[in-house]
């Protein structure tokens, strides 16, 4: 029955030959005729891991249904009494869907993964929002006052986590405007997504990911600041 | 086909099961209880030929307490430098330099932690082997969630020399929610909070047809019933110090006492308002005597329950919940009897916690299941851990570049690219940590990997890739391939915690020719008794048929009961077997001659039961 599984795309994209029989398969997870288990092909992107085209939206139970679909074909405690091989390949096949999973759920982590599929997989730099620019430099001297305390000023420690906690909260909430800006984006981008090209990147959708990623930018130092407040006041 | 049973390897108790037709059932013992103490205690000089296991090492806790170990999974994967708190209060003997494994010491010998947990699987897997009659050489076996890696490569060591394929490392919590989602077929979002002897670990799970999958889990691996214990014991401590001016502290023994009466009031205080406390120590000249309510212990204690919400809190944000979408808490582990533990968590999860499920035994039952789905039995439920701690290596200024985050589903892997950075430069050393913090120094070693055999080349040229891979145990694997010849790049792996896999293979070798050495032990003394008994039923046959017998014959099994007789002080088994077989075959014609006569039924019964 596993054999008439569709291909990882759901059509036939490369044929190759299992490597087990090697008689000629698709781009299938199970060869037809021996039924091992096939490695997914190398540089399968994310999107690919699930079947899915590079769009943005998705539905996240479905999304949870397919990972769980898909961990069931590959997760090694159904290897445990097959050849080496395939335990090999189970392991890998796992650990490569569950890195998919963990960033396409994501949706920031989603769109800077497809930037980074664009760009050549550069990190993504951290950049002060322009319109924050009061509230960082008062964050940082809260910050070098924290490290500055003595034992003795206990009374000013309190001020001093009590302001430092307000401003958590504010980029808090700030980094779901953030979420809610960059979501808005993703029907744009799917738009842009032709149904059956994979590899090369039209303008428009460079310009689209720009936008995306100056509020990838801010986000990831929103980020940087959250934790550094976390680490000045004490818990993960 | 071998079975392949689950164990839960506990501080303070350890337990093992089995699936029995698609259920769960934890092996009894013979005296029937089905927990054995994870206690093991030596001969004075520390032979490990004459070790005891379980009840029969409890009697010796106290009388032999620098020779009986207690709480060895709290020394596991772990250096003396981690343990230094406790070492004041553990009455035997810890040596081993920093970043080490370290060495329990017991008469002239020492053993690594791994070791002893190795004697107290072989009592389990024995154990198993009686009650199934069949070998048993496969396990999975539980940790917590929150151990490290060393943890667990160091668990699974101990399985190895105890002679078992350790299927697989199954996290404590998540083994109980598979007993419990087996039972209850709910589905939904639930909370495992696991307070054991020695360890806490909260996880919180998603059950979704069939699948578990953890969102994230949290903990901390020294903290549970045995610092409960501590707390009362060093309450007591101060106070008899107070009233009698006796610093108990440089008395081992009566530290132990001391530590055996606390534990035994703390679970008297889970169930009564209050307890009676009596110490009399005739040596120190002591007679101490108290009564202790539930709110004073609860007053003791309350900081220790309280460090355990912060990681419930914890895990909460990391798997994106409120306390209000939870649909379940199970309670999982001894320490959640007590009364203030259960109002704690209730209170944070904002409903009343579940512990309808034996909270000593759902951990083993767990393991059997997944057990189970190992061997291929069971093919509708699957299990989707995640890896407890982040892990990361160095890079300049002892920073920490993070690569795999913590809460991650495993399997997971992570790639790195290296190079050199001198000309000709033949290797490349990677030092590989794990923990939350940013320096290197706040993280824990896991270890050094050394790619060498690199081919001399200018700086910056080669290009390796190396693979990081935790596994479905949550154990690290690391590859190498240069990229440049497409080949596998050799690594040297120097664990910092634990032991090098030559040294586990020198003690699973060891502890194969014990295990030999204990069988020759076992069959001697089996013989010994067998001969015991068939002497006295022939001299009985003897004195009842004495006038159906002819001279000869009489003579003749006289002469093999005092073969036998001899053989008996001897240590050779075989010997004692074949003169069994001739007083056996010397007294056949007696047994039908009594049998006959319907005198006597004793030599029929004894050779009915033997054949």
């Amino acid at each position: 029955m596993e054999s008439e599984l569709k291909t990882d795309t759901g059509k036939t994209l490369t044929t190759r030959s299992c490597w087990s029989c090697k008689i000629e398969m698709g781009d299938l997870f199970f060869c037809p005729s021996c039924k091992a288990l096939q490695a997914y092909a190398e540089k399968t992107d994310y999107f690919r891991c699930f079947g899915l085209e590079r769009h943005l939206q998705m539905d996240p139970e479905k999304l949870e249904e397919t990972f769980h679909d898909l961990s069931r074909k590959f997760h090694p405690d159904f290897y445990q009494r097959k050849s080496q091989e395939e335990q090999q390949i189970s392991l890998e096949n796992a650990a490569i869907l569950n890195k998919a999973y963990r960033i396409l759920k994501d949706p920031m982590k989603r769109a800077a993964y497809l930037i980074g599929l664009a760009e050549g997989g550069q990190e993504i730099p951290a950049e002060a929002p322009a319109d924050l620019f009061e509230e960082i430099f008062a964050l940082q001297e809260g910050l070098e006052e924290v490290k500055a305390l003595t034992p003795e000023k206990s009374d000013l420690k309190l001020t001093l986590f009590t302001n430092l906690k307000n401003t958590m909260e504010k980029l808090q909430s700030r980094q779901k405007e953030a979420l809610r800006e960059i979501e808005a984006f993703f029907p744009q981008w799917d738009m842009l997504v032709p149904p059956e090209k994979d590899q090369s990147f039209t303008t428009q959708q460079m310009d689209c990911l720009q936008k995306m990623k100056k509020i990838l930018s801010q986000q990831a130092y929103l980020e940087r600041m959250i934790k550094n407040i976390r680490s000045a006041i004490g818990g993960r | 086909m071998s079975k392949v049973v689950g164990i839960d390897l506990g501080t303070t108790n350890s337990l093992v099961a089995y699936m029995e037709d698609g259920q769960p059932q934890v092996i009894p013992g013979l005296s029937g209880t089905s927990a054995v103490p994870s206690i093991v205690s030596f001969d004075p000089d520390g032979s490990p030929d004459q070790v005891v296991v379980g009840e029969a090492a409890k009697k010796h806790l106290i009388s032999g307490s620098d020779r009986t170990i207690y709480s060895v999974k709290r020394l596991m994967g772990k250096g003396i430098e981690e343990v230094q708190a406790d070492l004041k209060y553990l009455p035997f003997q810890l040596s081993g330099k920093a970043q080490e494994i370290i060495r329990v010491h017991v008469g002239e010998k020492h053993y690594t932690p791994p070791e002893i947990s190795a004697i107290i699987l072989s009592e389990l897997k024995q154990r198993a082997e009686a009650h199934l009659k069949a070998p048993v050489e496969q396990a999975v076996i539980t940790v917590p969630a929150y151990f490290n890696d060393s943890q667990r490569q160091a668990t699974k060591d101990a399985g190895k020399i105890a002679g078992l394929e350790v299927l697989r490392i199954v996290n404590e919590p998540t083994a109980a929610s598979l007993a419990y989602g087996l039972q209850k077929k709910k589905e939904g979002r639930i909370v495992v909070y696991d307070l054991g002897g020695g360890t806490f670990d909260v996880s919180i799970l998603k059950i979704r047809k069939g699948i578990f999958e953890v969102l994230a889990t949290n903990g901390d691996t020294h903290l549970g019933g045995d610092d409960i214990d501590q707390c009362l014991m060093l309450f007591l401590l101060r106070e008899i110090q107070q009233q009698h001016g006796r610093n108990l502290m440089d008395h081992p023994e009566a530290l132990q006492e001391l530590r055996l009466l606390s534990e035994k009031v703390k679970r008297q205080l889970s169930s009564e308002d209050s307890a009676a406390i009596s110490l009399t120590l005739a040596e120190q000249k002591i007679d101490y005597h108290r009564e202790i309510t539930r709110e004073e212990f609860e007053g003791l204690i309350h900081n220790l329950v309280e460090r355990t919400l912060t990681p419930c809190r914890q895990a909460l944000e990391d798997a994106n919940l409120k306390p209000e979408e939870i649909d379940e808490v199970i309670l999982v582990g001894g320490s959640t009897r007590i009364p203030l533990i259960k109002n704690k968590v209730s209170d944070l999860f904002k409903q009343t916690p579940h512990s309808e499920l034996n909270p000593d035994d759902v951990v083993a039952l767990g393991a059997a299941i997944q057990a189970d789905i190992l061997a291929g039995s069971i093919t509708d439920m699957l299990l989707l851990d995640v890896t407890p701690l982040s892990l990361g290596m160095e890079t300049m200024g002892g920073v920490v570049n993070r690569f795999i985050p913590r809460n991650t589903t495993i399997p997971t892997s992570a790639k790195e690219a290296f190079t050199t950075f001198e000309d000709g430069q033949q290797s490349v050393s990677i030092h590989v940590v794990q923990g939350e913090r940013e320096l290197v120094k706040d993280c824990r070693s896991l270890a050094q990997f050394n790619l060498c055999g690199i081919d001399p080349l200018p700086a910056g040229m080669p290009r390796i890739e190396v693979i990081f891979l935790i596994d479905a145990n949550g154990i690290l694997n690391v590859s190498a391939k240069d990229l440049r010849s497409g080949k596998a790049q050799s690594i040297e792996v120097k664990p910092t915690y634990g032991l090098s896999d030559e040294e586990t293979e020198k003690m699973i070798s060891s502890s194969i020719e014990h295990a030999r050495e204990d069988m020759e032990e076992r069959m001697l003394i089996e013989s010994r008794n067998e001969a015991d008994t068939v002497l006295r039923h022939a001299a009985k046959g003897l004195r009842h048929g004495t006038t159906l017998l002819d001279p000869a014959e009489r003579k003749l099994i006289e002469q093999s009961m005092s073969d036998l007789k001899k053989a008996i002080e001897g240590s050779d088994h075989s010997l004692i077997r074949e003169k069994l077989s001739s007083l056996d075959g010397a007294t056949q014609k007696l047994a039908e001659l009594l049998m006959d006569q319907s005198v006597q039924v004793a030599l029929k019964d004894k050779k009915l039961s033997d054949s």
